[in-house]
């Protein structure tokens, strides 16, 4: 530990502050460190400063607790000295993306007959990237198939698939999909006997099995600490944007193209009107623009920039400002409980006639 | 349109294609010897506003023979003859394009030492160097500056033949027991006095604009030579980094006597604070350098690609 020469944050570490806590975000290692109202204002309010100079601000009466407080720091990597802190400016958070619609969440069931062509058309002339597939029912491999067929040749470079358990398909059948359409990069089975996971040969292919039930889009929008994400683009998009809904489109069950499938609006059905269309409709962008800070209680949350947000299922139906329902997480008293169980959320949960919790 | 010449698969390169694509003009990739006519095509239609050009992308015909030498000098020979037509297009039509990049064909390759010079000429300061050719004067160095590493001189080394793989073109430190084992005499070898560090500094330079990080490989032993070995685990610290005034300046002086509007340069900061420049590369890779710093330089270049050009 150096005593004697001012001290200074990694631009790429940047603490926050929460009601009853605070964090230090590692945005370039992926990881969330929890530290008190004390050690954020000695970051914040004493960068630049020598240890020896902050000890002396306290009055050297918690020496000891400053001196441990940078053995943290240095072990994690958190700050540096320098003689030269002023050639160290803070990290820009500017976020930006060249297109409209990034990413694109089309649901399935046994009802929904869709022109996949047309669909990956669409996404197409939007430059869409990031397709995420979520079947409810099982279908068969050739519904999968026609769809991977009509990516192929189009922006979209990355496929997600979290589908139903199809008893005539088994893991090798999803490995052979994997291994032979490259732009799938994960595929995930819900409602399967057992929890398995794997990698196909041939691409490494995450595949896994999951034991849960996705009945219909009302299973989405849970917020969990490991589906935290600690990197530079999420926590610059998270200061002015909605870290679910920004740059997204969707395609529900039914057709219906909407910012999430969980939402009520509709802006059009796709055998009558084509996504770039969609996205024009007035309204089609309400949501992108409500960041974290505009939300009640995350707004005091110290994971406000890490998390992901769901404004489809919210604690006050109608106020499109509160909190996410299926957050179980409390800032000011830092306690997760399970959110469903929640006395405080019943009405909310029964609004959205969420009969089956998955 | 903007013609488009890298490597396939380069995330870099996709991201400039996606920005320039969303202000609204096409792009036309080209790295096939045969998209040669389809580039003069263009360029006769007048079609062609801008050119980025990031790495070797070429492909070249390969020639199905079973003497693997022949196959070697035939290539060589079909490489050559493609290069001539791309340097004469370079040199003629798409001349006053607005362009990034540089073709990586030799004749435009840097001179280590004449950069060097040129660096020194400014007031910039280089770690002590030499071009050894014994091994005496290999050990006298290593006494007087303690620390010694070896750099290629020119691009590295990278042979690869049925019976051995040797590839380089990373700095090594050359220890007293390495140079007990060399001969006499040897061929010309730049020996560069390794100068402690705390902390490196790469900036990326395009068209009077810097953009620097600097890169924190101390507390990881073994990229304290070289920082592109670095560890999966802890990356390296890398965050945003003011240069001082009076270095960006000598910078912009040092780039324009090279007649370069584009490249990276790597310093390194001594335990004195004092800044050592050690080299200038002009197919610098800016990827990691935008992202690190959220500079969206991708941004930049595709924007400038896109503006009216200088005719
Ligand atoms: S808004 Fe909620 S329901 Fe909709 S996609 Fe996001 S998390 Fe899921
Ligand atoms: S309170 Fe808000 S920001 Fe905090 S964990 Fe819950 S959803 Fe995320």
């Amino acid at each position: 530990m150096r005593q004697d020469t001012p001290f200074k944050i990694f631009a790429n570490c940047i603490p926050v502050k929460g009601a009853t806590r605070s964090v230090f975000c590692d945005l370039q290692r992926n990881k969330v460190h929890l530290i008190p109202h004390a050690l954020y204002t000695i970051v914040t309010e004493h960068q630049g400063c020598t240890i020896k100079q902050i000890k002396a601000a306290f009055e050297n009466k918690y020496d000891e607790y400053i001196d441990e407080y940078f053995q943290f720091l240095e072990g994690e990597e958190l700050i540096f000295y320098t003689e030269m802190p002023q050639l160290f400016p803070d990290l820009d958070l500017k976020w930006d993306y060249p297109f409209e619609i990034s990413n694109c969440i089309l649901d399935l069931d046994g009802q929904s007959n869709f022109d996949f062509t047309s669909i990956l058309l669409g996404l197409n002339q939007l430059d869409c990237k990031y397709l995420e597939v979520r079947g409810y029912t099982a279908l068969p491999m050739s519904v999968y198939e026609s769809l991977l067929n009509a990516a192929q040749n189009t922006t979209v470079t990355s496929i997600t698939l979290i589908l139903a358990d199809n008893d005539d398909c088994d893991l090798e059948d999803w490995e052979n999909l994997c291994d032979t359409y490259s732009r799938v990069c994960g595929v995930t089975i819900h409602g399967h006997a057992e929890q398995l996971s794997r990698h196909s040969a041939k691409f490494s292919i995450p595949i896994k099995t999951v034991t849960r039930i996705l009945n219909d889009e009302t299973c989405c929008g849970n917020i969990k600490e490991h589906y935290f994400t600690s990197n530079t683009e999420t926590f610059a998009e998270a200061q002015k944007y909605n870290t679910c809904l920004n740059r997204k489109i969707s395609i529900d069950r039914g057709g219906n193209i909407k910012n999430c499938p969980s939402l009520p609006e509709r802006f059009g059905n796709i055998h009558s009107i084509s996504l770039p269309e969609a996205t024009k409709q007035p309204g089609f962008k309400k949501y992108w623009g409500i960041g974290k800070d505009q939300i009640a209680v995350c707004k005091d949350c110290e994971f406000r920039y890490v998390c992901t947000d769901c404004r489809a299922y919210v604690e006050e139906p109608g106020n499109i400002y509160s909190k996410p329902l299926k957050c179980g997480y409390d800032p000011y008293t830092c306690e997760w409980v399970e959110w469903s169980t929640h006395p405080m959320k019943q009405a909310a949960i029964e609004h959205y006639n969420l009969k089956t919790l998955c | 349109m903007v013609l488009i010449h890298s490597r396939q698969q380069d995330d870099t390169t996709i991201e400039i294609i996606q920005w320039i694509r969303s202000i609204g003009k096409k792009t036309f990739r080209v790295n096939k010897v045969s998209d040669l006519e389809d580039i003069s095509l263009e360029v006769s239609r007048g079609n062609i506003e801008a050119v980025y050009l990031n790495g070797s992308g070429m492909l070249y015909p390969r020639i199905e023979t079973t003497d693997p030498l022949l196959q070697y000098h035939l290539r060589e020979y079909l490489k050559n003859d493609a290069i001539a037509v791309w340097q004469y297009l370079f040199a003629t039509y798409l001349k006053n394009l607005n362009a990034f990049g540089n073709l990586p064909f030799p004749g435009n390759m840097l001179n280590k030492l004449n950069v060097l010079e040129a660096a020194k000429n400014l007031g910039l300061a280089i770690p002590g160097y030499e071009i050894v050719y014994k091994r005496d004067r290999m050990n006298e160095l290593k006494e007087t500056w303690e620390r010694i590493i070896c750099k290629p001189l020119a691009d590295g080394v990278s042979i690869v033949t049925d019976e051995v793989i040797i590839t380089g073109q990373y700095t090594e430190e050359i220890s007293s027991k390495d140079i007990a084992g060399f001969e006499d005499i040897f061929s010309p070898t730049l020996i560069q006095q390794l100068v402690a560090k705390i902390f490196e500094i790469r900036v990326f330079f395009f068209r009077e604009k810097l953009y620097s990080l600097a890169l924190f490989s101390q507390s990881d032993r073994t990229s304290q030579i070289d920082s592109r070995l670095n560890n999966l685990k802890s990356p390296q610290r890398q965050v945003p980094f003011i240069l001082p005034d009076e270095l960006q300046d000598k910078i912009k002086l040092l780039m324009s006597e090279l007649t370069l509007d584009y490249g990276s340069l790597d310093f390194i900061v001594t335990p004195e604070n004092n800044f050592v420049f050690l080299e200038v590369n002009p197919y610098g890779q800016y990827g990691f350098l935008s992202k690190s710093g959220n500079f969206y330089i991708e941004k930049e270049i595709a924007e400038y690609l896109c503006t009216s050009s200088k005719l």
